[in-house]
């Protein structure tokens, strides 16, 4: 034995490693995280933290006296999700694609309980549910996620299995059936922009799929027959008409409709090369953009970090 | 487990992703350009536009400089007053936007709540008026009245009151140095209207007026406006989107304006104006056998001249006014009796804006004329009672004949007849009706050469030029009267005015014989001013040197230290040699001693003090005649004028006999005393400062001892408001703040 093998010794499957190797593994969950995409996640979300710092230090009303609340809500929100995060990676794909069903599930259920007196209604939008101290989530943001998951089951599941090469007719509509559900009851809320995210992911996902071309190109034309549709058919709401004018034409009644934009633009074009520096920002200090520590947070990049700074960030995005 | 990548992709979907990269790159490079327009090629342009969004200004009035007279003394001022002011930003930040506030303040101030609200409102289109028209954010005065009690209430109970301020705060003032009043002479001020800040708004400095501005509108506050006018400041204050102050983005101080030094004497100034009053009132007393009523004197002037420098020592008009009613802004209905006929136009500064016929004080120029055109001075001419030219006579004023004469006696005497044939002999040799192609005209020439027919160029504003009636003006005259002379013509009226007009329709631009003899005894249409009549004379006393007349001496820093002098400046000579004036001087000098005036001015210690004058009485068809009386020491010239107050020296003799009384110390019995003489010699020196800026007083305070006008007098008078109270307190030249 000894002779006939000599000083070899086969490697064999040691479960004796240590915990560090073990993290360390090339088949690990740390080995295999995308860690450009998390790093630069994690950036993006600690600058975003100071962007929106610097946005609300000033605005008592919403702070109720603390400057950081925000900042210290943002890192709390992060720690959260980086939390979250960690589950999901070891949990691993695998056991989570298992259970979609239950997820999805979950998902439609709280969708429906905004639409039950538990939601409330903030911006307009009736798509939030509270919880005490000042948290609260949107449903739909679940409902991206289950959309992405449950259309990856159904049209994953055959081409998986090798039945086929992609994934065929029945696949996609079943998938775009377990997308439609959610979208619906988002339309009832009514939160447009969650809908019109959520046609972008189904059309990312069919794309990626390998679904037929005649359903790629179906939905182009659907999506924008609708948005045709809506727009003639006065579904729209007048604050919603008045954020696409706004959009559309810069100079639109800047004392008006068109303030948020207009503000916002000063403050980006004021910017300038280098920014003002952060906290320093004029326009953000002056609070001269509403809804800037949500929507319009670029504003800020763009005001005090400057085009050195706001470039970055809108490329780490991507 | 399966023939397909562990990485899931197929080649079509590995192109697909491709595509899928592509299209959000080029997503994110349309971004980015975007960002690079809006941040780099356009980040100047919003960067103005940020900074208009959070940069408010708030202006920081500049003191205005002083008016000092000769000695320094306040004549135009600034008073400390307690300004009651409201920030509106900070009305706004309170809960019910400052109500409770403006309630509190209005009980303070002892006012009306809704007054204090209108006040604090901002105009627009649909407000009336009270209303604030500056800045928004600039504090609103609620009151300028406030009483020290008040003041303290309102900044001791700081949480009661806020965003009101109580301080003080300069505002322009008339504090009249010993009863000076001076009104048409220093003018006024005014905010400036929104034309003019448009129109300066591409300026920059002091140039550039900004909406809280007062400017000067008339008299020395307009022509001195840009040395007395600071340079105002502005604080830079970073707001919110609600208009909250967060900050402060610096500024530029304000900068107190200059003072001008005046060589007026305000003591002087007080004799002046006290005795054209008593003038007028004494003439309102005289009957006038021609028009069967007492004398009107409805207006008058009088002036004290420097002969060596032209320099103004008193000037006065009347009727007069109160310059303090401009302060803080006129009431509507001050402003309609400043500018109505019914108080025959207090405004007007009758020393350069008041004409009228000179009457016999021309005679000095038409002497020099005759001299120029070659009469002898030792030559003796008749003087008839009457001359007949052109079939028209031309009397002596009262009828008096004195045979051959010379020119001194004519002067003396006043004698017109001389003159008239002076005047004619010399129309006659220019052509008569028939004139020739280049006529001498030594009448007018010399006319002009003693400067009248045109400005002074003395540093007031709204000088008027007088007339000489030359042909020039004749021709002038009758191309622009012709057709309405034609046609009341031929309407074919027999009265006087009718047959003027058919006259003058048929040759009215030819210089007739009556024209020019009445020209010479300073009748007809000639006019000048009493500026210009004292420029004249006091070339006369000083040798011949035609001065422009000044008020200001000099520029001085609120603290005293010179900026500019302004110096004499010599506008010409008179054409008459040394030999001419001497004689002129004689005459004059003759006219207190034997002639025309010696009967004001009996017991005069001319041995002393020689005095020279000419008297004038001129006639205004339709009114009582003007009296003048043009005279001048060695050292000053005085001239008075009273329209329809009667003779030159009936009208004018005691009043300007006690302003050279006043000014050399002579009593009415002639004794000198030079204690007390206001001014034995001008003025030349500059007012010392002390270090703060305020005058050092070389004399006690003058106290007046004219006597008050003789009679109250309607109308127009009661504008001539004497300022007291609160004046008293700067009669020691301490106005400032």
């Amino acid at each position: 034995m000894t002779s006939s093998y000599g000083s070899y010794r086969p490697l064999r499957f040691s479960p004796e490693r240590g915990p560090l190797a073990r993290a360390l593994a090339k088949d690990a969950p740390l080995r295999r995280l995308d860690w450009i995409m998390v790093l630069a996640a994690l950036a993006l979300s600690l600058g975003s933290s100071m962007l929106v710092w610097s946005a609300t230090r000033g605005r008592d009303s919403l702070t109720h006296g603390d400057p950081q609340y925000f900042l210290y809500r943002h890192l709390t929100n992060l720690m959260i999700g980086l939390v979250l995060c960690g589950l999901v990676v070891a949990i691993g794909h695998h056991r989570i694609r298992a259970s979609v069903p239950v997820l999805y599930g979950m998902a439609l259920l709280m969708l429906v309980a905004v639409l039950s007196p538990i939601g409330s209604t903030i911006n307009g939008a009736h798509s939030w549910i509270q919880f005490g101290g000042g948290f609260s989530v949107q449903p739909a943001e679940f409902a991206k996620l289950a959309i992405v998951l449950g259309m990856a089951m159904v049209l994953a599941s055959r081409v998986d299995s090798g039945e086929r090469e992609m994934p065929g007719d029945r696949s996609v509509v079943q998938a775009l059936m377990l997308a439609g559900l959610p979208i619906c009851i988002v339309l009832l809320m009514p939160d447009l922009g969650s809908v019109m995210v959520m046609a972008v992911i189904i059309m990312g996902i069919l794309l990626s799929s390998g679904a037929p071309n005649r359903w790629v190109f179906g939905l182009i034309v659907t999506g924008g027959a609708g948005a045709v549709a809506i727009w003639k058919l006065g579904v729209l709401s007048k604050y919603q008409i008045d954020r696409f004018a706004a959009f559309a034409n810069p100079a639109l009644d800047p004392a008006g409709v068109g303030y948020n934009t207009a503000q916002a633009r000063i403050a980006i074009g004021s910017g300038g090369l280098t920014g003002k520096g952060l906290f320093h920002g004029t326009q953000t200090i002056g609070q001269f953009v509403p809804e800037q520590q949500t929507d319009f947070v670029f504003s800020v990049a763009g005001e005090e970090l400057g085009f050195v700074g706001g470039w970055p960030s809108s490329r780490w995005s991507a | 487990m399966s023939n397909i990548p562990e990485t899931g992709r197929t080649r079509r979907v590995t192109i697909r992703l491709v595509v899928l990269q592509i299209l959000v790159l080029s997503l994110l490079a349309t971004l980015g350009g975007r960002l690079w327009y809006l941040q780099i090629r356009n980040g100047s342009e919003y960067t103005a536009k940020a900074s208009s969004n959070h940069i408010r200004e708030v202006v920081d009035p500049a003191v205005r400089g002083e008016i000092l007279d000769a000695n320094g003394k306040v004549l135009a001022g600034n008073q400390t007053k307690l300004v009651v002011s409201v920030s509106r930003t900070s009305l706004l930040q309170q809960k019910d936007h400052g109500k409770a506030a403006l309630t509190r303040l209005a009980q303070v101030l002892g006012m009306n709540t809704k007054d204090v609200q209108d006040k604090v409102r901002l105009c627009d289109a649909k407000t009336p008026q009270p209303c604030w028209n500056g800045s928004p954010y600039q504090p609103i005065p609620v009151t300028d009245q406030a009483t020290t009690q008040q003041a303290l209430q309102i900044m001791e109970r700081r949480e009661d009151f806020p965003g009101i301020t109580a301080q003080p705060t300069a505002l322009r003032q008339y504090p009249a140095p010993d009863g000076a009043n001076a009104a048409q002479l220093l003018g006024y001020l005014s905010p400036v209207t929104d034309d003019e800040v448009t129109k300066s708004a591409a300026k920059s400095g002091k140039d550039k007026y900004l909406p809280s501005d007062q400017i000067g509108r008339a008299g020395l506050e307009s022509v001195y406006d840009n040395d007395l006018r600071g340079a105002t400041g502005v604080t830079k204050l970073e707001v919110d989107n609600l208009g909250r102050v967060i900050g402060n983005a610096g500024g530029t101080p304000a900068e107190p304006g200059n003072n001008v030094v005046t060589s007026i004497d305000s003591r002087v100034q007080k004799v002046v104006e006290d005795n054209l009053v008593k003038a007028m009132a004494d003439a309102r007393t005289q009957f006038d056998k021609s028009t069967n009523q007492n004398y009107v004197a409805d207006s008058g002037a009088a002036l004290v001249m420097d002969v060596h420098t032209g320099r103004i020592i008193a000037m006065a008009s009347a009727p007069t006014y109160d310059p303090n009613l401009w302060v803080g802004g006129i009431s509507a209905k001050d402003y309609q009796n400043l500018t109505s006929q019914d108080t025959n136009y207090p405004l007007l500064n009758r020393v350069i804006q008041g004409q009228s016929a000179p009457g016999s004080t021309f005679k000095v120029v038409s002497t020099s004329a005759a001299v120029q055109a070659g009469y002898s001075l030792d030559g003796h001419y008749p003087c008839p009672q009457s001359l007949t030219i052109g079939g028209r006579e031309f009397k002596n004023f009262e009828g008096e004949q004195f045979g051959d004469i010379s020119l001194e006696k004519a002067l003396e005497i006043s004698c017109d007849t001389v003159f008239y044939g002076l005047a004619y002999d010399q129309w006659m040799k220019d052509g008569g009706i028939k004139p020739k192609s280049d006529p001498a005209d030594w009448f007018y020439k010399t006319a002009h050469q003693f400067g009248l027919g045109a400005k002074t160029g003395i540093d007031l504003p709204s000088e008027v030029t007088g007339r000489v009636p030359d042909r020039q003006w004749k021709q002038t005259f009758y191309d622009a009267n012709k057709d309405s002379w034609c046609k009341q013509a031929a309407g074919g009226g027999t009265d006087f005015a009718t047959q003027i007009a058919r006259e003058n329709c048929v040759d009215g631009n030819v210089m007739r014989a009556g024209d020019s003899v009445n020209y010479a005894i300073g009748q007809g249409d000639t006019l000048v001013t009493p500026i210009q009549m004292a420029r004249i004379y006091a070339a006369l006393a000083n040798g011949g040197t035609l001065y422009r007349p000044t008020i200001a001496k000099a520029i001085v820093t609120p603290s005293g230290q010179l900026v500019r002098d302004i110096a004499p400046h010599e506008d010409g000579k008179l054409p008459d040699d040394q030999k001419t004036l001497q004689y002129i001087d004689q005459a004059t000098a003759g006219v207190i001693t034997a002639g025309t005036a010696a009967w004001k001015f009996s017991g005069w210690p001319q041995d002393k003090i020689q005095l020279h004058a000419k008297t004038g009485t001129a006639e205004v068809y339709g009114k009582q005649t003007t009296s003048w009386l043009t005279t001048y020491s060695k050292d000053y010239a005085v001239v008075m004028t009273i329209s329809q107050g009667g003779t030159g020296s009936g009208g004018s003799g005691d009043a300007i006999r006690k302003i050279y009384q006043a000014l050399y110390g002579v009593d009415d019995k002639g004794a000198i005393d030079n204690g007390k003489a206001l001014l034995p010699t001008p003025q030349t020196a500059l007012p010392k400062f002390n270090p703060d800026g305020t005058a050092i007083l070389q004399q006690a305070a003058y106290v007046s001892q004219a006597p008050a006008p003789a009679s109250s007098m309607p109308g127009a008078d009661l504008l001539a408001v004497e300022p007291s109270g609160a004046s008293s307190r700067f009669t020691n030249g301490k106005g400032r703040a």
